[in-house]
Formats: structure tokens, sequence, C-alpha cells
């Protein structure tokens, strides 16, 4: 094996990937999964009764997943907008 | 003949195994796709690793709407007798559910697989030129809205077919 004076040296903590950045990753991943199966159910128990209540109910949740795509875009680009302004100072 | 006979069970799990299935075909590839282009590109350009997680998510919800519509049509489930299960209804509610998860399935595997090469074009784009990103977010969102049409239509075309029923 290689020894540690010719292989380069491995940053653990890397400054352009903060914690910030993989725990909104994380979080907005475990929304996306959880969030529109659990409105789904919820809305088809209690909200939209009748013929066409899971359709309704599976609309919403669509819906509910298309909201944490577009938060998840909004999220990035100011975490990204942020960068810039450190940068610049 | 074997397919006038065939149970109507058949035709509602097979068409609910090739929803879930294709659709996380088509979210897995665009996944990979774009996966192995944000590495590639972060080697020299390390600033496209954050904003370049959006085509990720945009083929993860691929993946959610084939899970959601997976859902819907199996909540029609219902266990019944053989001698009860033949009924025109129920015949209805297995076409139905078969016909709406290929629907679904393939709608969704196509729009992962476009979503995926979009995305990894802009990854390689946006390392070379930072503002081509939110002109090539414009493509991606169409891409994503074809996924959309499928569960619409997924769900115009089961929105009616009961729970499976015995015979009365």
């Amino acid at each position: 094996m290689s020894s540690s004076s010719t292989s380069p040296i491995i940053q653990t903590k890397n400054p352009e990937f903060p914690r910030s950045v993989i725990y909104k990753l994380y979080i907005h991943t475990f929304f996306m999964v959880v969030l529109p199966l659990s409105t789904y159910f919820y809305t088809s128990k209690y909200f939209f009764e009748g013929e066409y209540g899971t359709t309704k109910a599976a609309l919403s949740a669509a819906g509910i997943a298309n909201a944490v795509v577009f938060s998840f875009i909004i999220t990035a680009f100011m975490e990204d907008s942020g960068e810039k302004h450190q940068k610049r100072e | 003949m074997i397919i006038l006979t065939a149970s109507p069970y058949l035709w509602a799990l097979f068409g609910i195994a090739l929803c879930i299935g294709l659709s996380v075909v088509g979210a897995a590839w665009g996944i990979f796709i774009t996966g192995s282009s944000i590495l590639g590109g972060a080697v020299k350009a390390p600033r496209i690793k954050t904003k370049n997680l959006i085509s990720i998510i945009f083929c993860e919800v691929v993946a959610i709407y084939g899970v959601i519509m997976a859902i819907v049509f199996s909540a029609k489930l219902q266990n019944i007798d053989s001698k009860d299960l033949y009924t025109p209804s129920n015949y209805f509610t297995g076409y139905a559910l078969f016909w709406g998860g290929i629907t679904v399935g393939f709608c969704n595997l196509f729009c992962g697989i476009a979503v995926g090469i979009t995305g990894s074009t802009a990854a390689l784009a946006d390392a070379q030129d930072p503002a081509l990103f939110v002109k090539i977010l414009v493509v991606e969102i169409f891409g994503s809205i074809l996924g959309l049409f499928g569960l619409i239509i997924g769900l115009l075309q089961t929105g009616r077919a009961g729970e499976f029923a015995a015979a009365k």
C-alpha cells in the first residue's frame, strides 16, 4: 500500500460543503418522502369523501411533493447567492 | 382464451407492479446519469455541488409520483373469494389498474430519463459558465411536468374503479 508521504492529504471537513447544506438536503429528502404520503392518507380520511375522494387526495399529495421541490430550489439558490456575497467580502 | 379467463387480480397487481417499478427505473436512471456528471464536474469546479442537487430532487419527485399512485391503486385491493370474483365491476377495476399503472409507469420512466440527461448537461454547463444553469432549469421544469401528466391521467383512468367487491 502507498505510504502517507505519496498519498494526498484528505480533508475530512470540506470548507466548501458546510454541514448546514447537508442537513438541508437530508431534511428536504425526508420531507419529500414523508409529506406527500401522510398528506394523502390524512386528506383521504378526513377531508375528501365521496366518489372522487382518493383522486383529490392524490392530487393534493402531488401538490405537496411539488411544494417540497420548490422549497428546495429556493433554498439552493439562496445558499448560492449567500456564498457569492461571502466570497466577495 | 387465457387472456379472457385471467383473474382481475392478475391485471390489478401487474399494473401496480409496473407503476412503481417503471417509475423507480426512470428515477434511478435519471439520478445515476446526473449524479455521475455532478461528481465528475465537481472535480474541477466544486461550486456546482450544491445547486445541481436540484436535478436530483426533480428525478426523485418522479419516484414519489410512482409511490403515490401505487398506494392509491393498492387501496382498491380486497380479499374476495374466487367464486364471487368474476363480476364486470371487478373486471373493470382490474383492467383500469393495469392500464393506469402502465400509463403512470411509462410517463415517469421517460420523464426521469429526460430530467436526468438534462440535469447532467446542466451540471457540466454550470461548471463552465454559471449563468447557464438558470436557463437549463426551465428545460428541466418542463421535463418534470411530464411525470405530472402521467399521474393525472392515471387518476382519471382509475377514479371510477371501485374496490374489489363480492358478487351479490
